[in-house]
């Protein structure tokens, strides 16, 4: 099978002049100096892609994503280099582009269409699907200066994703609109890819790349710097960003509420799944309790609510450290255990806590059956601490076992 | 495996799908050659039968292959204005693009007003009014061969060339910005861009129509006009017109993304060539003028304007002046219905050429110049 994008040597360069005249000076056949610098975006990337994957672009800022997207889709051209695309491609690079806000959402689904490149009659078809997808019934007639901002992202979304193509390259547009519609973008997203469509995927979330992709490309500096399996490259993208100790990974959920910024605002109008309580316990005694010591049995307990839509949860608890460091993480979705109940207390049971002594905050995380949504999220009550009375050192307790091999005894009468 | 067709197509999602045409093989290599734009496809095992032009609907389930490669890409100015024949097929393939955007620029201007597109036709109406006073009866310029006195045949004389001329550079105007302002589009999505001037220039023409329309009632009720059969041949001029519009728009819009400087230019030059063209001036005044300061070869050069044969065609269409003496009419008219026409066809034939032969050699840096 041949691959569906083949991408060889692909390199792009920007050139920047100084000022506009020296782009004319360069031209003249007696100017022999270069005038301008060059600025390479991307560097000999060369991959391929199979068909029906999924393959997410993740990196720095500039570090050549959007470029290869925007080569790829075919706005840009690269300045050295080849690719191949098999297949009817979709960009979704652009929510709502082209849209006028003196025009109805109807006239603007329309010149949406037009420029995504469906017929008159196509987009006709296809118009009830957009408009069905959007939830934007009462207003589509209204021009679309008296939407808000949420609204507009929700139709430009809409539009782009009635397009059926068989490769889609998306870039991070997955943010769009509330909870519940990102969740229905989210679902949509996995649809194709269930459908065995190819997909080129640019996010800076690490977690929906390793969620979506099946393998993942580590842009660095223009070039790739890695192209593998999505969890080894994202787990090696977490540890490099990590070691720079910047923010570059900000995007990265776990993080999110484990020390720095606060956590993000789901709104509360009980029509979505809401964490009700989240508290640490001891699980011989069934009562709250944060002092531990280590190897001692913990739970965490956690009091939900599914939301007016009654979908199939799953929960997720991370232990972090006041610094950031998210020691561990797990979601009940990653044991296939799924929660179907409008109101249910969900028990974490850790035996034998592995954690040394230190204090850790406790997040936690309600999210949809896939593990891709988070409806809501939270910190427990009180932070885990653990009091080591233990010599140990670290983060974490070991199973251990001490080997001598003896290689040469000691001379007799030496040792007492 | 069954062989794969080669199916060319534009870059775009979805309406690029149906654009599909054959692969111009390069001279130099078997590979295909890659247009800019228009893209590319691979035929790995190409059979000739393939290789005729073939529509591919969404439906079809033949695979779709596009290729682009940096060093296969063609560059020069006759490898895209050569095959012109293709910007006919993207504007068939993306009509409904092309509808969408007329519609848009149309309504965008009355979008919210009162008037509605009732106002397409109180411009025209009031511009006639005020010519109508100011040149036919204030201001008439002094004609012997005419009746001293106010001159109506000036008024309507004036206002079907303003109609044209304004059409043509408005419509180029309107484009020399058009892929700076849709910076957003050609970046973010693979449409042709090559379709915004022809858009911008049937806007215009949809104007100039309205405008004619006034004219002709008008200039009938003041019995300035005699229209006969060579109204028939209005549409060539509207063609032309729109053809040569189009080629201009094409030419400043990609040069203004090149060099910012043309939307500066562009107004004074528009300027000067409103008075070169025959707007204001009729041509035998201008010999005499020419003649008095000993130039007599000045007009030679007027006549080769190219909105000089179009003006004068849209004024021979409509018959103005036909009510005048013969002898007046032949020095007001130097040129036949027949010449003016073909000559604004070719003028518009070369235009477009140079025009689209320019903005497709430059399209592929548009996405980063923007």
């Amino acid at each position: 099978m041949d691959p569906a994008i083949q991408v060889r040597d692909l390199s792009k360069v920007y050139q920047l002049y100084r000022n506009p005249w020296n782009r004319f000076r360069e031209r003249l056949p007696w100017v022999k100096e270069k005038l301008h610098r060059e600025i390479p975006a991307l560097r000999d990337v060369t991959f391929d892609v199979p068909p029906g994957t999924c393959v997410g672009l993740i990196g720095a800022n500039g570090a050549g994503k959007s470029t290869l997207l925007k080569i790829l889709t075919g706005t840009t051209f690269p300045s050295s280099g080849s690719y191949t695309i098999r297949g009817r491609t979709a960009a979704l690079l652009e929510l709502g582009a082209g849209f006028n806000k003196d025009f109805t959402g109807r006239e603007n689904i329309f010149m949406n269409a037009a420029l995504m490149g469906f017929s008159r009659k196509e987009a006709k078809k296809k118009f009830h699907e957009i408009l069905e997808f959007s939830e934007l019934h009462e207003f589509i007639k209204a021009p679309i200066r008296t939407y808000s901002s949420g609204m507009v992202c929700r139709l430009g979304f809409s539009v782009a994703v009635a397009v059926d193509p068989d490769v889609l390259i998306i870039d991070e547009i997955l943010a769009v609109g509330d909870a519940h519609f990102r969740r229905k973008c989210a679902e949509r997203i996995l649809s194709y890819k269930k459908r065995g469509k190819t997909m080129f995927f640019c996010s800076h979330s690490l977690y929906d790349v390793r969620q979506i992709c099946d393998r993942a490309i580590w842009m660095k500096d223009g070039q790739m710097r890695m192209f593998d399996d999505s969890k080894v490259v994202t787990n090696e993208y977490s540890a490099y960003s990590h070691s720079l100790d910047s923010d570059l990974d900000q995007a990265e959920p776990w993080n999110e509420d484990s020390g720095r910024p606060k956590p993000k605002k789901v709104e509360d109008d009980g029509a979505h799944a809401k964490i009700l309580s989240a508290e640490i316990i001891d699980p011989k005694t069934r009562k709250p309790r944060n002092k531990f010591a280590p190897r001692e049995d913990v739970a965490v307990r956690v009091h939900i609510r599914n939301g007016t839509r009654y979908e199939p949860l799953s929960v997720a608890v991370g232990f972090a450290r006041a610094d950031g460091t998210l020691c561990m993480a797990v979601t009940s979705e990653f044991d296939k255990v799924l929660i179907e109940a409008e109101e249910a207390v969900v028990t974490l049971m850790l035996p034998q806590i592995k954690l040394l002594s230190g204090d850790f905050v406790v997040p936690v995380w309600l999210l949809d059956e896939k593990g891709l949504h988070r409806f809501d999220e939270r910190p427990c009550k009180k932070n885990l601490i653990i009091l080591n009375k233990d010599k140990e050192l670290g983060l974490f307790v070991c199973e251990r076992r001490w080997d001598i091999e003896v290689v040469q005894p000691a001379p007799t009468g030496l040792m007492p | 495996m069954p062989a794969r067709p080669p199916v060319v197509r534009f870059p775009t999602s979805r309406a690029t799908d149906r654009l599909t045409r054959p692969i111009p093989r390069g001279p130099s290599s078997g590979s295909a050659r890659h247009r800019l734009g228009e893209a590319q496809a691979i035929p790995e095992k190409q059979s000739a039968t393939h290789s005729t032009q073939r529509s591919t609907r969404l439906s079809d389930s033949t695979p779709i292959v596009r290729h682009y490669s940096a060093e296969g890409a063609p560059r020069g100015f006759l490898k895209f204005a050569l095959p012109v024949h293709q910007f006919f097929q993207v504007v068939w393939l993306s009509r409904s693009l092309v509808w969408n955007f007329v519609r848009r620029n149309l309504l965008g201007r009355f979008r919210g007003s009162l008037g509605g597109a009732g106002w397409v036709l109180v411009f025209p109406v009031f511009q006639f009014c005020v010519y109508f006073f100011v040149f036919g009866i204030l201001f008439a310029p002094k004609d012997k061969l005419i009746n001293e006195g106010p001159d109506p045949f000036f008024a309507v004389y004036l206002f079907a060339g303003i109609l044209l001329f304004g059409a043509v550079t408005e419509g180029a105007s309107l484009s020399l910005r058009s892929i700076l302002q849709n910076g957003s589009l050609v970046k973010k999505v693979a449409f042709p861009c090559e379709v915004l001037p022809l858009t911008n220039a049937l806007v215009s023409m949809v104007t100039y129509a309205v405008g004619c329309v006034v004219l002709v009632i008008v200039g009938l009720s003041i019995g300035q006009l005699d229209i006969g059969w060579s109204v028939l041949a209005w549409p060539i001029l509207i063609v032309s017109a729109l053809v040569f519009s189009t080629g201009l728009g094409l030419l400043l819009a990609s040069a203004n993304v090149l060099v910012r400087d043309v939307s500066q230019f562009w107004p004074i030059f528009s300027l000067a060539w409103f008075f070169l063209s025959p707007v204001f001036w009729r041509l035998h005044l201008v010999q005499e003028k020419a003649d008095a300061l000993n130039i007599p070869w000045a007009t030679n050069l007027l006549v080769l304007n190219p909105a000089y044969n179009m003006l004068m065609a849209q004024r021979q269409i409509f018959g103005i002046g036909a009510k005048l003496t013969p002898e007046h009419y032949v020095s007001l008219f130097p040129h036949s219905l027949a010449q003016n026409l073909g000559f604004s066809v070719l003028w518009a034939v070369f235009m477009f050429f140079v025009g689209y032969g320019f903005f497709m050699s430059h399209r592929h840096k548009f996405a980063d110049l923007v």
